[in-house]
Order: C-alpha cells, then structure tokens, then sequence
C-alpha cells in the first residue's frame, strides 16, 4: 500500500491549518501530485479520479450558495434580528441567548457566513449602545459562533459536513432531519443553560433603564428604511420551501437531493430578476470550489490506495463493541476538525465511517459523524467557518470597554467558550453513540 | 449611559444633530431631566451638538425636527442635490420632498469621514428613501453633482452672523470652483445659536461660504 498520497493529504491538511491565506494553491498542489503519483505507480489514471469527485456535493453547495445569498439580498434575517433585538430590549444577559437562538435558526437555512454577515452587525449596534467587556463579548461572539454551527448541523442544508452525508447519498434529508435536529437543539439548550447559569456573561456589566430605551431606539433608527423586499423574499422562500417538499418526500431515485436543488435554485433566480444574477454571480465563489475540489481528489487519490479501509478495518478490530468503537471514533473526528477544520476531516472521515457502518448501523454513525464534526468546529476560533469572518468584524468595529481598553476576539479569548461548546456537543455525540449505537 | 463610542456611531450613521436629538428624547422619555442632565454631563463636552440639544430641552425649549419647507422652497428648480454631511432629519424627508415635486431630482450625501460608520448599511437606509433613493457620493465626486441647477446643502450647527459651525467634508469641499459651479450653496442653520462648547468634530467657515443661510427652527422665522 503506497503511503504517498496519505503523506500528501496529512501534509496538506497541516499546510493549509498552519498558512490559511495559501490554503488554495497548497491543497491543488497537493491532489496534483497525488494524481500524478497514482498515475506512475498504475494505481489509477487523472481520469478515474477526477470522475470520482462528488459533483453532486458541489453542485448542491453552489445552488445553496444562491439560496443564501437571495436571503441575504431579501434582508429577512436582518429585519428579524432587529424585530427580536427591538422586543427582546437591550439587556446584556438576554442578548447572549436571543443572538444565539437566531443564529441557529438561521444557520439552519443559509450558510454560516450569511447567516454572521447578516445578523452581527446588528448585534455590534447593540453591543456598541448597551456597553461591553471583554469577557462579554468573548462569551457572546463565542455563544453566537457555536450556536452557529450547531444551526448548520440541525439540518441537510445547513452546512457543509450535512450537505456532504446528503449530496454523497450517505443519508436521506428525512433521515437527517429527525435525527440531528432534537440532537443538535438539546446541546443548543444544555449549552445555553450552562453559559447562562453558570458562566453569566453579563455578570460584570451595569445597564440603567435610560441606556435600554436609547438603544432600543438608535438599533431600530439604523435600519429605519430596511425592509424585506418582497420581490427577492417571496420567489426564494416559495422556492426553498417546495425544495424542502422535494427533498422530504420525493424518493431519492426519482429525484436525487443534487438534482433537486439543480431544478430549483435557476428557477427561483430567474424568478428573483436582477437580484437573482446577482446572487449567482456573487455564490459561486471560485476559490471554495476549488479548494473542495482538490480535497476530493486527495481523499480519492488516498482511497485508492486502501488506506480508509485498512482504518476502518483497524477500528472494526478494536476489543470493544461496536459502540464503543463508534465512540472512539467520534471522538477521534472531533479532535481532528478542531485541529484540521470541517472541509478536510470530513471529507476523509466520511470514508472512514462507510467501514464502521458494517458494525452499525449507517443514520447512527454519520449522525455521530455530523455532531462530532460540529464539536471540533466550535473548539477552535479557527476551526469555526464563520470565526475568521467574525473575528475581522470586531477588529474592524474598534469596540471599547467601559475603562477605555480595546476590546478583542482572537483565538484565546474564544478558546474558553469553546472547550465548553466541545464538551457539550461532543457529550451529546457520545450519548447518542451509547443510545442508539447498540 | 451609552459611551461616546455608542453616541460617535449613531452620529455617523444619523446625523449630529439627529443622533442628539433621538438621545435626549429617551432620556427625557425613561428618566426625565435628570436623564438629560446625566446625559449632557457625560457627553456634552465630547459632543457639542448634543451638549446644546440637551441643555435646550432642560431649558423647556426642545430642539425639534427642522422644518424642511424654506429648504425646499429655496431648492426650487433644481435638478441635483448634493448635502454635504449627513443628517437624517433634514435629508430624507427634503429628498421626499423634491421626488413629489420633480420625480427626475437626484439627491446624493457625501459623509463625514470623521465619524465611525457602517457604510453599508447607512446607504441602504438611503437607498430606500423614495423612488430614486439618496446616493452615497465619495468626497473626490462631488463635481458629477454640479451644474446650472444644482445646490450644495450642509447643516450649520449654529452661527453668530459671521462664523458657521458645519461638518468637517464641507470645508473640504468648498472653494472658489465649487461656488461657481453650483447655483446655490444653501447653510441650514439648525440650532441657531452658537455652541456653548469647542465644536468637536466640526469645522468652523466664514457663513459668507453660503448663497443663502436658512433657518431651520420654524416656518416663521425660515429666511434669515
């Protein structure tokens, strides 16, 4: 078994971990000289690997790319963050908990930078008028970004490690839907409990009637104008709705889940006008693809040689039941995405999982897959997808303390929230393993 | 009470005199004048503008919204509108205003680069503003605003007949080309009487910069 293209994968994975701004040529560098390796030993030509990328994986990422970016022209998640902020009033310890219940629903449906892109900026309005610390604003940005990605595993489209179980043909949406929703809202309320009641974020911060009402009023005077634009709203969300009817209740083998979003997301860009080109313009963001592009020709080019199986096979070979060996193989996948981020250990682990799937059975494993990959994507700021977005937005708003000191987000201030966020998310990964793993 | 950095960023997306006034209102609304008093002693001296808003309203005498009609009046039968300087109070409902009157009007604002804004969304607020909406015009543009039937219009935040207290752009802006290039360069007095304290983050010009200085108190006393 050649270890090349292994050695290639690994290496790349730490490149891109360690210099993020080259991450693009180093990972295309790497699947070419995995290709040409694979091609000079016989093993497979340019050809065979390159066919074998899921296409389906990234036709459904682009066309969601579009949905998220109509929702973000139609400017619904920014009203509703402003409605809820508005009722909701400026209390420092309720701002923790509705910015994160509205990030899950949120990241639930777009993408996770959208769903930051529209929703913080309004946040940073009523941080700016209520008044912060730096241990608030860690606690709450940290909140946000892990509530973030638990709202992109709640569900198929969320985010990119359940596009992948879906576009790959791994699990159904139905399947998904119902198993990781409950999952992923319980450890959303087991976090929130324990960050509320035991952390209390806000505990240090003084705020008088007379501030609530001025901010209130200054976050609904900045987005006096701001309206959903029905032209953009109504065509996207009857869209994305009969896209989700499609994808709940149409068999896959009538109309696989790729395909659907295929039909349905040129239909409702045609439908959206100016908005709608716009949107595909500004989705298809040439450097993600690529960059998934040639993590699939790694993760081919390696599953050529044999080594997923031999993993798997090595794991199947472990003296413990099959749940057990689940278990360390969910917590395995959350240490290596916190360390490796979500793209790269997901699309190597899925592989893995297939092997584990002979022992249990299938839904089980790439749910626990799923959630341990949202664990490892909340340990880290920069394992987060949306934590180098947010952590250049609080650079840029210069926010201060009340003593005058500059208020920062960078990797240690997030560390703390997310030792906790794995804990929790990783606990609920484990005992869905011990549960339904048997 | 909110900070200077939570009054500067509603400054910048509002207006001085706008963000001033939707601050003493809450205060005055949640906490009387004792809410005033607080606010005026923690940012007057930082903000002249609402230091003179506040100690107004203390006075019984409220600052209220600026009668747009003299300005409208003196606007009569122009095409494009350049303010210079934001103030939400004055632009949106003067940019209504002109599209109900001439639907062709364009109106555009060149922002106080002093004062810390999120660009973004303050021009879709502006966008939104009738049918043709209000631009964002950088500050090396303004000339694409000129012409036989254009103005420039800025808020003075008070006078005393010979210096004017106005947003820092407009000093950048004014010069010998820009007065011919314009039919009118129009100066809304807003607040009348000069600030009490050292006009922080504004510019002080001679008011003869102005073709003609409007009031913006009330109807009655509009043309000065």
């Amino acid at each position: 078994m050649s270890t090349i293209p292994a050695l290639l994968l690994v290496g790349a994975v730490i490149a891109q971990a360690a210099l993020p701004r080259r991450r693009v040529p180093i990972v295309v560098l790497a699947a070419a000289l995995a290709v040409l390796e694979a091609g000079l030993s016989g093993r497979a030509s340019a050809r065979q690997i390159v066919g074998a990328v899921p296409w389906d994986v990234l036709i459904l990422l682009v066309a969601l790319g579009v949905v998220s970016e109509l929702f973000r022209a139609s400017r619904v998640f920014e009203r509703v963050a402003v409605l809820i902020s508005a009722r909701g009033g400026a209390n420092p310890a309720r701002l923790v908990l509705i910015g994160a219940v509205v990030m899950y629903a949120a990241s639930g449906l777009v993408n996770n930078l959208t769903a930051i892109l529209l929703v913080l900026p309004v946040l940073l309005v009523l941080l700016r008028q209520v008044g912060t610390s730096q241990r608030h604003l860690s606690w709450t940005l940290g909140v946000i970004l892990v509530a973030c990605n638990l709202g992109g595993a709640a569900t198929p489209i969320g985010d990119f490690p359940a596009i992948l179980l879906l576009g790959a043909g791994a699990m159904e949406f139905n399947d998904y839907l119902l198993r990781a929703l409950p999952l992923t809202l319980a450890a959303l309320v087991l976090f929130l409990a324990l960050v509320a009641l035991v952390v209390r974020p806000a505990r240090d911060l003084r705020t008088s009637p007379v501030t609530e009402r001025i901010t209130v009023a200054v976050v609904r005077a900045l987005h006096r104008n701001l309206r959903i634009e029905p032209r953009v709203f109504v065509p996207s969300a009857i869209g994305l709705v009969a896209m989700l009817l499609a994808w709940a209740f149409v068999p896959t083998r009538l109309l696989p889940p790729e395909l659907v979003a295929w039909l349905g997301v040129p239909l409702v860009a045609l439908a959206t006008g100016r908005a709608g080109l716009r949107a595909v313009r500004s989705a298809v963001d040439p450097e993600a693809t690529l960059f998934l592009f040639a993590l699939f020709v790694l993760v081919g080019a390696v599953q050529q040689t044999g080594m997923f199986d031999a993993l798997a096979a090595e794991l199947l070979a472990l003296p413990l039941p099959p749940r057990a060996q689940l278990v360390v193989f969910a917590l395995a996948a959350g240490i290596l995405t916190g360390v490796f981020s979500a793209g790269p250990s997901m699309a190597a682990l899925l592989v893995v999982a297939g092997g584990l799937t002979r022992a249990v059975e299938p839904d089980v494993v790439y749910v626990a897959l799923a959630l341990s990959v949202c664990a490892g994507s909340s340990l880290f700021l920069t394992a987060a997808t949306a934590g180098p977005l947010a952590q250049g937005m609080i650079e840029r708003a210069q926010l201060t303390a009340a003593d005058g000191e500059p208020i920062r987000f960078a990797f240690f201030d997030f560390l703390r929230t997310g030792l906790v966020a794995f804990c929790v998310i990783e606990g609920v990964a484990i005992a869905w393993c011990l549960v339904a793993g048997g | 009470m909110p900070g200077a950095d939570a009054f500067a960023l509603v400054a910048g997306e509002l207006g001085m005199l706008s963000a001033a006034r939707l601050f003493v209102n809450e205060a005055e609304a949640a906490g009387g004048h004792g809410a005033i008093g607080d606010l005026k002693a923690a940012l007057g001296s930082a903000f002249p503008v609402l230091d003179a808003v506040a100690g107004r309203a203390l006075a019984d005498d409220p600052v209220r919204a600026p009668s747009i009609t003299p300005v409208v009046e003196a606007l009569a039968g122009c095409t494009r509108v350049l303010f210079v300087g934001l103030e939400v109070d004055c632009v949106e409902p003067v940019a209504r205003a002109l599209a109900a009157q001439v639907p062709s009007a364009t109106v555009g604002v060149i922002l106080d680069m002093n004062l810390p804004h999120d660009e973004a969304r303050v021009r879709a607020n502006l966008e939104a503003v009738g049918e043709r909406g209000v631009s964002l015009v950088p500050l090396t543009s303004f000339q694409r605003f000129s012409g036989h039937k254009s103005a420039l219009v800025t808020a003075i935040y008070g006078t005393d007949g010979f210096r004017a207290a106005v947003c820092s752009s407009w000093v950048r802006i004014f010069g010998p080309d820009a007065r011919t290039q314009f039919r009118s360069l129009l100066g809304w007095n807003l607040l009348g009487a000069p600030l009490n304290e050292y006009p922080r983050w504004l510019s002080e010009t001679s008011a003869s910069d102005f073709t003609e200085l409007i009031s913006g108190r009330s109807n009655a006393e509009a043309r000065v």
